[in-house]
């Protein structure tokens, strides 16, 4: 039986929704400096317009007056759900009045692909994109990637009674310190170490490259936060291969492996528990996946004619396991090339990296090494089970962060996200091959926008039928929250149209 | 009459030679140095244009960079597809102008060998320039017409949001004090 939401409930929902959008608008700040500085009048009029409308929605939302109690877990669930979905489309609006977007729709698909970091991208002449434009999808990924609620708990703003409950919303697994707003700024501390370190490397390698200046800073600014943040969008159409480096691909991997690591792992290391990343059963399982397949994808390539050079299997193959494990989808190959000149092995292998996806409370997606590292220990367990006597009592036992024991509800809770996941993919390919894609271009493309990766053979653009659009939308917001959220969202929304049995 | 008659002969004997000259060159294909494909179709047609020289033509954007001490990497652009072109220092001698938000770059006609997967660049898509890079159009600045429109609407939204959150903290104070009586 699903709770039918009272207007208190509805009341608490839109008002925590509303903190959310006004600081999408705070954010905007940022490009319309960048806009300012870069002389670049048309898109800081978009700025203007887009602050004006996201703090007057954010604030409207926000003077209605919550629940008294706190923030319940049924609360929580909707209030992420519902702030992501109006966080895209308060962020679409300056894209909107960009030459770059077709229409507002195309906007939201790319304000949504930044914030859950996906990396999908409907742009059209990205190369003659404004700084400011280029400055503001490149922070969303900054956002969402970090989680647009675990912003908002750094800055402590208004949402104490029930913080927990969000960041817990927000597909994260526990706290990584004591206090959940500690927890969000030590998040945003680790990122910002990553970024600063990234930046500082990358902008002294386009400075020695013949960049100028300006254009060095922020192109590293930008790809250092959509490696990190495991997101994908790039400053110039040709993504990471506009820029011609090995080096270059070396200091994105590393920190696309960064960011696709569990915060609580990072919490471990930085306390001076460095053993943490050899005990844990997830960078187990990540290293163990990314080994298997960089194997796979290696055999494949050099059953090519055109990537059996070992050169050509590191830097095509390795480089696009690390990009499409992580989540980040950065890629050095143009999207037609997918299909047919990588081979058909080294393309399952990609496919079977992306659908697997990185670590838990990281900004990775997909099902994610934890998940797959357990159902692996339940299978174990079954068969250990079967083989023992019947009075035997057989435990499994795995260590993240400490040691635990496997119990039978949650392997359920891992079947349960194995399953969401294997479905949103099967039904996006279903539907993609529905609209005249080839099957395994609609099923890289459907695997890519659930778990927010962002590899794409071709299919995403700005030609993509509307249908299509709308439903890898639904897959990207819904893969970023790891389907209890949204799907709790629609459980409500259809229990509020059902008329009720006692009146 | 016969002189006029050879005359006459000659005439049309001229211009039949003429007319099958124009029918012939209109017939026959233009040589393989003439044409040109631009970078999209470099990349549509990479399989049978791999290790071929072709001449592309497009808008060389964003940044020049070093490949190697006598190398450097210009980005092509034309039909929405970019494509990268080794070459060496002296022959990008002559483009200076770079396309991005406020310029259209130099329109560039390349000549070079098409690389699949580049040995050399760890299987890059790229094309090795074989000549220097000839500047057909010189690089423009893009006009960009400003909405001011929207930045009156944004600062009279901003304003009314001013108001919206005095109006927040005073209801959020008063919340607070609701809840401790």
């Amino acid at each position: 039986m699903w709770i039918r939401l009272r207007i208190a409930d509805l009341e608490t929902i839109v008002h925590y929704t509303g903190i959310f959008v006004a600081g999408i608008g705070a954010v905007m700040v940022v490009p319309l400096a960048t806009a300012v500085l870069a002389a670049e009048w048309a898109p800081a009029m978009d700025y203007l317009l887009g602050i004006g409308v996201a703090l007057v929605v954010g604030l409207s939302m926000a003077l209605v007056r919550p629940a008294q109690h706190r923030i319940t877990h049924a609360h929580a669930l909707m209030i992420a759900a519902f702030s992501w979905l109006a966080c895209s489309l308060v962020a679409a609006v300056p894209l909107a009045f960009s030459p770059n977007y077709a229409s507002y729709l195309d906007a939201v698909f790319d304000a949504l692909s930044g914030l859950t970091t996906s990396g999908l991208t409907v742009v059209s002449d990205l190369d003659h994109m404004a700084y400011s434009h280029n400055m503001w999808r490149h922070l969303t990924h900054l956002i969402g990637g970090q989680g647009i609620i675990v912003a908002a708990l750094s800055l402590a703003i208004g949402l104490r009674g029930g913080a927990f409950a969000l960041y817990l919303a927000e597909a994260r697994d526990e706290k990584v310190l004591p206090n959940v707003v500690n927890t969000a700024r030590f998040i945003w501390f680790v990122t910002a170490v990553y970024v600063a370190a990234g930046t500082a490397v990358l902008f002294v390698l386009n400075l020695v490259r013949g960049m100028v200046l300006s254009r060095a800073g922020l192109q590293a600014f930008w790809m250092v936060i959509a490696a990190y943040d495991t997101g994908g969008f790039a400053p110039q159409s040709q993504n990471q291969l506009y820029y011609h480096s090995a080096i270059f691909e070396i200091v994105t991997v590393t920190l696309m492996m960064a960011g696709t690591l569990n915060f609580n792992l990072h919490a471990a290391v930085w306390r001076g528990n460095r053993k943490e990343i050899f005990r844990n059963i997830e960078t187990r399982t990540l290293a163990f996946s990314i080994l298997a397949i960089s194997l796979i994808v290696s055999l494949g390539l050099a059953a090519t004619q055109y990537y059996d050079a070992v050169p050509s299997v590191i830097r095509k193959g390795v480089y696009h396991v690390f990009s499409a494990h992580t989540g980040t989808g950065h890629q050095t190959l143009y999207p037609s090339q997918w299909a047919g000149d990588f081979g058909q092995l080294a393309f399952i292998g990609i496919l079977l990296a992306m659908g697997l996806g990185g670590g838990m409370s990281s900004t990775g997606g997909g099902i994610k090494a934890l998940r797959v590292g357990l159902l692996f220990k339940a299978i174990s367990n079954n068969v250990r089970e079967a083989i023992s006597p019947r009075s035997a009592l057989v435990q499994t036992r795995y260590h993240h962060i400490r040691d635990k024991v496997l119990t039978p509800e949650l392997t359920v809770s891992v079947l349960i996200f194995f399953t969401l996941f294997v479905l949103s993919y099967v039904t996006g390919t279903i539907v993609g091959t529905g609209y005249g894609s080839p099957l395994m271009d609609a099923a890289f493309e459907s695997v890519s926008a659930s778990a927010n990766v962002g590899l794409s053979t071709g299919i995403t653009g700005p030609a993509m039928p509307t249908g299509l659009k709308l439903l890898y939308i639904v897959q990207m917001w819904i893969g970023r929250l790891e389907f209890i959220a949204v799907l709790a969202l629609f459980g409500y929304v259809l229990t509020a149209l059902r008329p009720s049995r006692t009146s | 009459m016969r002189a006029t008659t050879s005359r006459a002969g000659l005439t049309l004997a001229a211009a039949s030679l003429t007319a099958a000259g124009l029918l012939a060159s209109a017939l026959t294909p233009a040589p393989a140095l003439a044409a040109w494909i631009s970078p999209a179709e470099v990349v549509a047609d990479v399989n049978e244009l791999d290790g071929q020289t072709v001449t592309m033509v497009g808008e060389a954007i964003g940044d020049t960079m070093r490949a190697d001490q006598d190398h450097v990497w210009i980005n092509v652009l034309g039909d929405g597809t970019a494509v990268g072109v080794y070459v060496s220092n002296e022959d990008a001698a002559e483009v200076e102008g770079l396309g991005d938000y406020d310029r259209v770059g130099d329109r560039v006609s390349v000549r070079g060998v098409v690389n699949l997967a580049c040995e050399q660049h760890g299987g890059d898509l790229d094309i090795h320039a074989v000549a220097p890079l000839e500047v057909l159009e010189p690089s423009a600045p893009i006009e960009h017409y400003v909405p001011v429109w929207e930045g009156i609407l944004g600062a009279a939204l901003i304003v009314v949001a001013g108001f919206l959150f005095r109006a927040y903290r005073a209801r959020r104070l008063g919340w607070v004090e609701a809840r401790r009586r």
